[in-house]
């Protein structure tokens, strides 16, 4: 049994395309913040530029490797646990820890200001939220991925 | 799990990548293999026990 037919990805190619589209995103972002003096949301460059560098990263995540083989499958699949469960640790953590601290702090001017910014803790985990959710655990993913994938060929290339 | 294919390798005088590209693998992948970092498929540790002419028991054994 082929075990390389078991995962749907890109050609390779795509790989490349998509490093390109991050690099050139990166740089059209820089450009919007750097020489455009309008307020971020307005910012048509910096804003078009983190679109489209979330596309690239997701082209680079679903293309294959060069050579594409179980092992590379195992670390996807490390990886791919790994960014789940660090992001609903992540919730768990602000649900339980943070959510008890809001309740013991109520109306303590202090914590609401240092810890919530000034919102209230529906207000506070529902912006926490945007950032626990499917697009940064893929981002996680693709980090933890690339750095395993870069640390098993460095040391296959000490090694020869 | 254990394995000889380091041995194995310097008696035939091979690199990892002589040996990936005769399996069909990465060269990481043998160096994963090679350090215990990775236990292969069953298909996989065949292949490899095919190349150097030996038994798959000969060439991964349990701790």
């Amino acid at each position: 049994m082929d075990t390389r037919k078991k995962l749907l990805l890109l050609p390779y190619g795509f790989q490349v395309a998509g490093w390109i589209i991050a690099g050139f995103s990166a740089i059209l972002f820089l450009y919007g913040i750097l020489f455009i003096d309008k307020p971020y949301i307005q910012n048509d460059p910096a804003v078009f530029g983190i679109a489209l560098f979330f596309i690239g990263l997701f082209i680079i995540g679903l293309s294959r490797e060069r050579q594409e083989d179980e092992f590379t499958l195992y670390l996807r699949t490390r990886s791919a646990l790994t960014a789940i469960v660090v992001m609903f640790g992540l919730s768990i953590f602000m649900l339980l820890v943070l959510g008890t601290l809001a309740g013991f702090a109520n109306g303590n001017d202090i914590v609401t200001e240092k810890v919530f910014n000034n919102q209230s803790f529906a207000d506070f985990y529902k912006g926490f939220q945007r950032h626990t959710g499917y697009g940064d655990a893929f981002i996680l993913y693709l980090i933890l991925y690339k750095i395993r994938l870069a640390i098993y060929k460095r040391g296959a290339r000490d090694e020869e | 799990m254990k394995n000889s294919i380091r041995v194995e390798r310097a008696i035939l005088r091979i690199s990892q990548q002589e040996l990936a590209d005769a399996v069909g693998v990465s060269r990481q992948t043998i160096y994963a293999i090679e350090n215990d970092k990775f236990i292969p498929s069953t298909e996989l540790a065949l292949k490899i026990s095919a190349y150097f002419g030996k038994t798959v028991n000969e060439l991964f054994s349990l701790d």
